[in-house]
């Protein structure tokens, strides 16, 4: 296939835009990536922010020490909102962790090279999300001790599966699958690199460790047959994942009769958000990041501007499913859906509302504009704008829906404490903080895989062209 | 590099192995709108319901294939560059389909179709009284002359600037055609949402199901790739599609088409599912009328060869990487499309149309009328289509894209 050199094979069809810079070898990306890990040195600047999100991972846990002392009643939940900051913060990590699975296995399966220098970040970020999420159902539990009640296995109370037509059982399922079918993926794409870091390591330790961890790899034809079957495999593993994991999360609550819940588009609507606020968090990271390290080569404007278009399309998407649902709200004639959308738009927590349209809405249409998306800082700005909106959503949905339900005599209302915003906060402290540790301790940009981005490895084994 | 040393013939005419089907396909369409005007003369309210079935299969293939073509405008993709004008002279046909909605108009301003035209009902019923602030026929109207100005506009510059920049090569029609279907993706998922609640959802206005107008538009989407697929395979061994179409296209349409029935399969089920386990009166006689009386049948057979069926098959390289099955495959996926739209339509005629009637749920019928609407529209569709296709070169060889999507063996 000899044709292929005569067009640069780093420009995607798209656009003019390189997805690398100009005047890289095999060596320089090697050199380049690897220093940051190697070379580079625990530097001051990344002591402070370690430090700052430690401290932070600190007072998660302390948040979680006293919930577990005094139980789930120092939150703010009660009897008419029992979902509160717990459900509305396991929805908002476990959709941000949805952008990694969507850029590793999706987008590896569409073709689309840009994906190579954000994918080792965004899976590294997806298991941190999901980490953060599974901490609170967990917690929400009261007795988090009991949590093996959730797994099936042989016991005295006779059932194997409690309650399996619950979604919250299921669940447990979607989310352990979830999480250790990433953390394999990510792990097997991460080989081929470890042994490169093993082999430019410059002392026994780091050699050692590396080399543990890199199986031996020696990046033999028969290595790479093998490992890029497998990256294919877990790929197309991983793809039915995007999915399920945000569709059974919609049906926790769409199952249910509560207006506001039971709505049958929720599944794809709940899916458009989660990866509109993945890829939301994957620019809030991934901007400073390239600032700070100088990446502008790997982390080009291209990948800038195609994460914002797809957060533009998935910003749309939630957007139809807004103007819907209040459309929904009234179509049904139904006085239930027709209050839930009043109270909603006009009840108590119509702030929020009001936020939340500005924030999901009417922030992201300013990516239609091409300088906008081609300008990291107003990428920053409007993702914030998005991870702010799409905590909101959740809050509207769940809060909102909860605490005026069919029997005025049971309204109420509701409004997170001191130990709520302390343990949220402190996730996010946690979420940093593995951040900080996998910036530092791995390569955060695939090597092996930018390398076929180069002109010479176009004879090379293109991941995902090999075979789909 | 196979384009250049066996140069293209640009201007190859249709391959007879497509023309082929015109004239039959005139032939059908005009006897079968014969027969639809003696059955609607014999029957109007059957009728009705057999053409609505009809015109919304044949009118999604037409929007879908503009969804498409708007899709491939922003994604790239040497697949949308080999079916682009397939998918153009479907888009064409925009026009006829409004044309084609005049019964169906008929049948509103008639008060045969829809229950809520029925201004006494919708007086007594308050549940229906509510909904007519929307659900009323001089507000329908208005809708309708909207969604088919806007429609028929979004096909016309498609198709225009699609002709220009095959005419004159000019690199800035390109970008026009982005600008064009960004947000035309947005005006038509809005339109072909309220079109669905306005034809569809409102046969039976006791009900609504916030997914049906999506599965609705994923539907569209496979049939209208199905049709794509389909042609383009049978033109593969033809100028000028010979030597430029490898494997790796027919596995892009192949997997697309995989790609729109799992997504059917995933919206389908979800309704399904979430309907079921809400269990609510309003709801849950949707899926009663059509899982009762014969219609389980009909269900079943949907699961089976709307799911089943095609996402084995469409699994297998052997069936997508030579092409020829995509034929068969796709010409498959189009039948069950239909059963799928008649199981929508058909309990309707007979069912209660709302939950106070539940108790005399629909019995599966088939009328003849059913088989003949679908052949009427069908003929003239096809006709026109064919017709359309004849007038550009099969390839646009200006698509800024096309070196980069055919030099590397393609993708």
């Amino acid at each position: 296939m000899a044709v292929s050199n005569e067009f640069e094979p780093s420009v995607s069809p798209t656009s003019r835009l390189p997805v690398i810079g100009p005047g890289h070898t095999y060596a320089s990306i090697n050199e380049k990536i690897s220093a940051i890990v190697l070379l580079r040195g625990t530097t001051f600047g990344w002591l402070v922010g370690f430090g700052i999100a430690f401290m932070i991972f600190m007072m998660m846990l302390g948040s979680i020490s006293y919930l577990i002392y005094k139980g789930v009643g120092v939150w703010g939940i009660n009897n008419r909102v029992g979902w509160g900051f717990d459900i509305i913060n396991f929805v908002w990590w476990i959709g941000i962790g949805h952008a990694g699975t969507l850029i590793s296995a999706i987008l590896l399966l569409l073709h689309q090279k840009w994906r190579t220098s954000i994918n080792r970040f965004a899976e590294a970020m997806t298991l941190f999300a999901v980490a953060c999420a599974a901490l609170f159902p967990v917690l929400h539990l009261g007795r988090p001790w009991y949590a093996y009640f959730l797994f099936p296995y042989p016991n005295t109370m006779g059932m194997y599966f409690p309650q399996f037509r619950s979604p919250l059982e299921w669940d447990v399922f979607a989310v352990s699958t979830y999480a250790s079918v990433s953390l394999v993926f990510w792990y097997v794409g991460l080989i081929p690199d470890l042994a490169t870091m093993r082999d430019r390591a410059r002392n026994w330790f780091t050699k050692t460790v590396y080399g543990f961890f890199s199986l031996g790899w020696r990046g033999s034809a028969r290595h790479w047959h093998r490992y890029e079957s497998i990256y294919l495999l877990l790929a197309g593993l991983s793809t039915p994942l995007v999915l399920s994991v945000h569709t059974i999360v919609s049906f926790d609550f769409a199952v249910s009769i509560i207006p506001g819940w039971h709505a049958t588009f929720f599944p794809p609507y709940f899916v458009a958000g989660a990866i509109y606020a993945g890829f939301a968090m994957v620019l809030t990271l991934a901007i400073p990041v390239r600032w700070v390290y100088g990446l502008e080569d790997f982390i080009t404007d291209k990948h800038l501007e195609n994460m914002g278009l797809i957060t533009l399309v998935t910003g749309n998407m939630v957007g139809y499913a807004y103007i819907m649902e209040l459309f929904y709200g009234w179509y049904s004639a139904n006085e239930y859906e027709q209050f839930m959308v009043h109270n909603r738009v006009l009840g108590p927590y119509w702030a929020l509302y009001v936020a939340l349209i500005v924030c999901n809405i009417i922030a992201p249409q300013l990516l239609w504009s091409k300088r906008i998306r081609r300008n990291a800082w107003w990428l920053f700005a409007i993702s914030m704008f998005v991870s702010v909106g799409m905590w909101l959503e959740r809050y509207v949905i769940i809060v909102v829906s909860l605490h005026r339900t069919f029997l005025p005599s049971g309204w109420g209302t509701y409004a997170g404490t001191f130990w709520d915003w302390t343990l949220y906060i402190g996730t996010m402290g946690f979420f940093l903080t593995l951040l900080f540790l996998f910036i530092r301790l791995l390569p955060m940009i695939s090597m092996s895989e930018m390398q076929m981005l180069l002109p010479g490895a176009s004879g090379a084994p293109q991941k995902g062209e090999a075979k789909s | 590099m196979s384009y250049d040393t066996k140069p293209l013939q640009w201007d190859a005419p249709v391959p007879a192995a497509i023309l082929r089907f015109q004239t039959p396909a005139l032939v059908i369409g005009l006897l079968g709108v014969i027969l639809a005007v003696v059955a609607a003369v014999l029957d109007f309210r059957q009728f009705l319901h057999a053409y609505l079935f009809a015109f919304t299969f044949w009118n999604g293939v037409t929007l879908g294939a503009m969804v498409l073509l708007m899709i491939q405008y922003l994604t790239g993709g040497g697949w949308g560059i080999l079916g682009r004008r397939t998918m153009e002279a479907a888009a064409r046909n925009m026009g006829l389909m409004a044309l084609l909605f005049l019964p169906i108009l008929a049948g509103v301003l008639l008060n045969k179709l829809y229950i809520w035209t029925d201004t006494a009902r919708v007086e007594a019923d308050h549940h229906l009284h509510q909904k007519a602030t929307y659900l009323n026929v001089p507000f329908f109207l208005v809708r309708l002359v909207f969604y088919f100005a806007v429609w028929i506009a979004w096909a016309h510059f498609l198709s225009r600037w699609s002709l220009e920049q095959d005419q004159s090569g000019d690199k800035k029609l390109a970008q026009k055609l982005r600008n064009l279907s960004g947000p035309g993706l947005l005006i038509m998922a809005i339109t072909m949402t309220f079109s669905n609640i306005d034809w569809l959802m409102s046969l039976e206005p006791y009900w609504f199901s916030s997914m049906y107008p999506l599965i609705n538009m994923v539907g569209n989407l496979l049939s209208a790739i199905c049709v794509t697929a389909a042609l383009v395979a049978l033109m593969a061994d033809n100028a000028p599609f010979k030597g430029l179409i490898s494997s790796k296209h027919f596995r892009d349409f192949g997997n697309l088409m995989l790609a729109f029935t799992m997504l059917w399969t995933y919206t389908s089920l979800s309704q399904f599912l979430i309907t079921y386990s809400g269990n609510l009166p309003e709801e849950t006689p949707w899926y009663l009328n059509r899982l009762n009386g014969g219609w389980g049948y009909v269900a079943a057979s949907l699961l089976v060869g709307h799911f089943m069926l095609p996402f084995v098959v469409l699994l297998q390289r052997q069936v997508k990487d030579p092409g020829k099955p995509l034929i068969y495959v796709g010409g498959f996926i189009i039948l069950m499309r239909m059963v799928d739209l008649f199981w929508w339509i058909k309990p309707t005629y007979d069912a209660g149309q709302g939950f106070q009637a539940v108790e005399h749920l629909s019995h599966f019928s088939l009328s003849w009328m059913d088989l003949i609407a679908p052949l009427a529209i069908g003929g003239v569709w096809v006709w026109f289509y064919l017709r359309n296709l004849q007038q550009r070169p099969l390839i646009p060889r200006h698509d800024p894209h096309f070196k980069e999507a055919f030099a590397h063996g393609g993708h």
